[in-house]
């Protein structure tokens, strides 16, 4: 079982490969815009560490109050930026909607049927993408038809070829990572 | 003999008013309450028709109602949609971002708009106290007990997702809820922690507003959890009533010197209110009520008398919502200031 983790400053080499990862999903001015000015947190002494983002104002509170006066750990704070798994940054839905609506890429867009299939967990087939949000990346941000975030999936063929017509249509494409169906049949 | 000791210390508060009245004692055993809660409300209301108007509400229901969340969405565009899958709404004339819902509302937790976060399901009564403490973008704000997370995620968007938020709670299985309403509504300004808000007074003036949204025995719910009628023994009101008080005197030490503090809680019994508020005042001489602008626009004011025992005047700046004048959950409200 897990200890209380312990929330820290993140490394300069995980800094740097979060953002790398986000850089590669939605362009580095809106990622370094967005990280200017702000602190990475990272949780410790668990298994999963979790990745977030705070503001100077925040990281004031969490050092002078929370570590300082009264010597107690957040349960979390800031943006849930996601978790490192194996010394690999996987990507929240928080930050990544964040970012699609400042980059307005690296998105697909599904039909209203496959939307709601893939707010229960479902993956995403060739026929129900109608917009494609270039360039893309492995994982990519879902959306519906309306440019809500639906979740994240892995692309199983490459960008070019969600655009061939041969290929089958039934064909899933994209492997659901996570949806927003989550808050209600797990959370956090 | 009792096995509990009062929590109020500055004022007196014997235990006579409560006991039952052959009326009470009818009117309770009609209705399926406790003889003592009746009792007490003859006493507030000060005649019997009042009092079974308020009974009947039991088990009744409400309209439901929702918060529009400006963090994620334009109120208007969110109508549009609500109203295409069938919701008819109307807007709270006192919340710019809240709406009743007149129908669909047994759809509201499964569509895809609550998911996206865009609307928080929310009782109208629970949108007036962080428009009272109208916090900003400057302020450092402490939300005593947190969870679920719709007044935090209301108070975040009021502050435009800017300043701090410290939300604290003390459950576990709370928190979790908690921090998924955070996300869910893409608030950012938060720092959530898990702990006794009760401690906090030891720690220091540190917070410029403070919002207390104090546990309490819910007895504003009887509309929408008929258990109500017959849940809350005489020791367990004046039990919570020390949990208030404590929670509320940690509140003030916490608080920065002109700061602001909002105290609610979804009860309608005075010891819950008044009364904590009262000692309160007796205990800090630096504490004062404060006007409201939002609630005191329809609801009525707090007690400065009841059940026989005097209070103080200022509790006329405090008020109070019923479910059988206002259609509303019971609330209570009241601002305070600490002088700097």
């Amino acid at each position: 079982m897990d200890k209380h983790p312990i929330f820290v400053k993140a490394s300069e080499p995980i800094l740097k490969d979060i953002i790398r990862t986000l850089s590669q999903m939605f362009g580095e001015v809106i990622v370094e815009s967005f990280f200017r000015d702000k602190v990475v947190y990272i949780t410790r002494n668990v298994k999963r560490n979790e990745v977030f983002l705070v503001t100077r104002t925040l990281d004031h509170v969490v050092v002078d109050y929370l570590k300082g006066r009264i010597r107690r750990e957040p349960y979390s704070l800031g943006i849930f930026l996601g978790q490192i798994i194996d010394g690999e940054y996987r990507v929240s839905i928080d930050i990544a909607e964040k970012l699609f609506l400042k980059a307005r890429r690296n998105a697909i867009m599904i039909n209203e049927h496959a939307a709601s299939l893939f707010l229960y967990g479902r993956d995403v087939m060739l026929k129900s993408i109608i917009k494609v949000y270039p360039p893309l990346f492995k994982i990519t941000v879902v959306i519906n038809e309306l440019e809500d975030v639906l979740g994240l999936c892995k692309l199983t063929v490459k960008p070019k070829d969600l655009l061939v017509e041969s290929r089958s249509k039934n064909k899933i494409v994209c492997k659901n990572i996570i949806d927003k169906g989550w808050y209600l049949r797990k959370g956090h | 003999m009792l096995n509990f000791k009062l929590p109020f210390k500055t004022f007196k508060v014997g235990l006579k008013y409560t006991t039952p009245s052959f009326e009470a004692r009818t009117l309770a055993e009609k209705y399926g309450f406790l003889p003592y809660m009746v009792e007490r409300y003859i006493k507030m209301f000060g005649n019997i028709e009042e009092v079974e108007e308020l009974l009947k509400t039991t088990g009744k229901g409400l309209t439901k109602s929702i918060r529009c969340n400006i963090l994620k969405i334009e109120c208007n565009n969110l109508l549009k949609r609500l109203k295409s899958k069938g919701l008819k709404l109307k807007n709270i004339p006192w919340v710019n971002t809240g709406y009743w819902v007149l129908e669909g509302g047994e759809k509201l937790g499964y569509l895809h708009e609550y998911l996206f976060g865009y609307y928080f399901i929310q009782g109208a009564p629970s949108m007036v106290p962080p428009l009272e403490l109208n916090p900003s973008p400057n302020d450092v704000v402490l939300d005593m007990c947190a969870a679920p997370g719709g007044k935090t995620t209301h108070l975040a968007e009021l502050m435009g997702n800017k300043g701090v938020i410290l939300a604290v709670d003390i459950s576990r299985s709370r928190m979790k809820t908690l921090r998924s309403n955070i996300s869910r509504m893409g608030v950012a300004n938060t720092v959530l922690l898990k702990m006794n808000s009760k401690e906090l007074g030891n720690y220091g003036e540190f917070f410029t507003k403070i919002l207390l949204d104090a546990p309490c025995t819910g007895e504003g719910l009887l509309p929408i959890d008929a258990s109500r009628k017959e849940k809350t023994q005489l020791q367990d009101l004046f039990k919570m009533a020390s949990r208030q008080l404590e929670l509320l005197k940690s509140a003030i030490k916490a608080l920065k010197p002109g700061g602001t503090l909002v105290y609610s809680t979804c009860s309608i019994a005075p010891e819950e209110n008044e009364f904590v508020i009262n000692e309160i005042l007796n205990l800090f001489k630096n504490v004062s009520v404060e006007n409201l602008s939002i609630i005191s626009r329809f609801g009525v004011k707090g007690f400065t008398e009841v059940f026989g025992i005097r209070l103080r005047d200022e509790l006329a700046k405090c008020y109070r919502v019923y479910p059988h004048k206002h259609e509303m959950e019971g609330y209570f409200i009241c601002k305070l200031i600490k002088k700097g």
